[in-house]
């Protein structure tokens, strides 16, 4: 099975889906476990961390103080999040995310103490290979609920009087995260890959990465190096899903006449925001796509030039140019 | 000394457009190609690049604004006494006499949705609905990929210089110019370089002129037709 991420597609879906965790976040949900760790205190744990992070990293960007007590949106944003429709797909990342908090755990690797070298080099070449491909269906997950995510803010913004040019900055900065995580996890993987076995990264096969003659070390580092640049472009991402989700809770928040109303599809209208912080995190979020970008342009040029959204000839994309061309 | 190559908004949007569309991107392509052979970096003014993101934003936005006002107008064959087609000029018609300022994105929504109703056939209040959708769906597309296309050109952004004026231009160019031309001027005088600044838009084109004595012959208008000569003439008065 491929274990590269495939370009998405672009299906729309309904419903309101949870909050999830950023990116990187889940690398730094080190929460003491114990050595006879238990699953489902880790899944827990990262659970909680999921609230945490939207309370304290997400909500911290909205420049105004939050109309109802912080605890009680927490309450609030919980009991959405018991609603059945998103609760399958949610179980799924959270159940992934949880293998890999224990994969990375010191615990897991000191299993293979007091084993053979080759033995223990076999082990750790199995749990790289199992954090990579736990890696890609977890990206995989993401990228399904940030369009569904999208997909809930087209419906939300045909039921409101928003300008356009709010719900474009939550269209490209969707698209610019998703692309920033599938590129730089196709990449890094193949030059991990590529390390380990010496063969072309694009075809790498778990047969091949197992029986790798590089030394111990050599692996650790290689691991070491797509972990710390995957890292990377998981912050700048974790960043622009930061204030994207800053600026979708204000307009919920803020327009909501009772808490009961928020994380509902309703009629929502500019004129209940207030217009300076909503430019403001508008521009914020125009702001961190534009760095993703600039990243992912000087990181990765090859993977940007072949990820197209839309071929050249596409009309849409020509007469949109073409206009604004004319009134250049 | 080379000149600092600044390339205005104009060219930047026929970079994007793919030679193989238009004249005008063919011309924009093959001055990034005379730049690129001639070893010479592409530049574009932080005014330039804000005006390129934040007019893009605005026309998707447009489409966006545009598409919401068509859902809640009746399905076009929702009439059976009325070709859907005919219903939907109609309803471009009522859109145009309250959007004013967005004819451009009209168009290009109107030639999108025709098309889309075009391979559909029948359509019901679902049909209609979840079309229109789709097509706020794609506009996302559109600007992501725009995005990436403008991202590929690999322009520098010089920031925003010291000392910009603008009072020496105000009655010579546009507004939406003035920064643009203002910050060429500053960059070229703290920089100490001549700014070849490559345009399309044929005001500034008529006014090149007149900039060139404002500033001193230090900023110098161009067109990309003219852009090897331009550059030829540079570098004999260095030799």
């Amino acid at each position: 099975m491929p274990i590269l991420l495939p370009p998405m597609s672009h299906t729309m879906e309904l419903g309101p889906p949870r909050s999830t965790l950023g990116t990187a976040a889940v690398a730094l949900t080190a929460a003491p476990v114990p050595y006879r760790v238990d699953r489902d205190a880790v899944k827990a744990s990262l659970d909680r961390r999921r609230y945490r992070h939207v309370m304290d990293r997400r909500l911290r960007h909205i420049p105004l103080e939050l109309p109802y007590p912080a605890p009680q949106i927490l309450a609030r944003l919980k009991e959405r999040d018991e609603d059945p429709t998103d609760r399958r797909r949610q179980e799924a990342l959270l159940e992934v995310e949880t293998r890999l908090t224990l994969l990375s755990e010191p615990w897991a690797s000191r299993l293979s103490h007091g084993k053979a070298p080759e033995d223990r080099k076999v082990r750790r070449l199995e749990r790289i290979w199992e954090t990579v491909g736990l890696t890609a269906d977890r990206l995989k997950l993401i990228a399904s609920h940030r369009q569904a995510r999208l997909s809930y803010n087209v419906s939300l913004f045909f039921e409101s009087d928003l300008p356009g040019p709010y719900l474009a900055e939550m269209e490209a900065s969707t698209h610019w995260e998703i692309a920033g995580l599938f590129l730089a996890f196709n990449a890094e993987a193949q030059k991990l890959f590529h390390r380990v076995t010496g063969g072309p990264g694009e075809e790498a096969a778990k047969h091949d990465f197992l029986a790798s003659t590089s030394s111990l070390h050599e692996i650790e580092a290689a691991f070491r190096v797509f972990d710390k640049r995957l890292s990377t472009v998981s912050a700048a991402t974790d960043s622009v899903l930061e204030w994207r989700d800053a600026l979708e809770y204000f307009v919920d928040l803020f327009s909501a006449g009772t808490l009961q109303e928020f994380r509902t599809l309703r009629r929502i209208s500019l004129s209940s925001l207030d217009r300076t912080a909503f430019e403001e995190m508008s521009e914020g979020l125009r702001e961190v796509t534009y760095k993703l970008r600039g990243l992912l342009a000087r990181e990765y040029p090859g993977g940007v030039a072949s990820y197209q959204w839309i071929s050249g000839e596409d009309p849409f994309l020509s007469d949109l140019l073409r206009t604004e061309l004319a009134e250049a | 000394m080379e000149p600092l190559v600044v390339v205005d908004t104009s060219v930047l949007l026929a970079a994007c457009l793919g030679p193989s569309i238009d004249a005008k991107a063919e011309l924009a392509a093959n001055a990034f190609r005379t730049l690129s052979e001639a070893g010479i970096r592409t530049c574009i003014t932080e005014t330039i690049q804000r005006e390129f993101e934040g007019r893009l934003y605005e026309r998707v936005g447009q489409v966006l604004d545009a598409t919401r006002d068509l859902a809640q107008a009746p399905a076009p064959d929702s009439d059976r006494e009325v070709e859907p087609l005919d219903a939907l000029e109609g309803v471009f018609a009522t859109l145009r006499s309250k959007t004013g300022g967005a004819a451009g994105a009209l168009l290009v929504l109107e030639t999108r949705v025709l098309t889309k109703v075009r391979e559909q056939g029948q359509l019901t209040e679902d049909a209609w609905t979840s079309l229109l959708r789709t097509v706020a769906a794609e506009a996302g597309l559109v600007l992501a990929e725009v995005q990436r296309r403008f991202d590929l050109v690999g322009v520098e952004v010089l920031p925003r210089p010291k000392g910009l004026n603008v009072e020496p231009f105000r009655d010579l160019v546009d507004k939406s110019d003035l920064e643009h031309i203002a910050s060429c001027d500053a960059l070229a005088s703290s920089k100490r370089r001549l700014v070849l600044f490559i345009t399309l838009d044929g005001k500034l084109l008529a006014a090149r002129s007149e900039i060139g004595k404002r500033t001193m012959g230090r900023v110098v208008i161009t067109s990309p037709v003219f852009l090897d000569r331009a550059l030829k003439r540079e570098s004999s008065q260095d030799a």
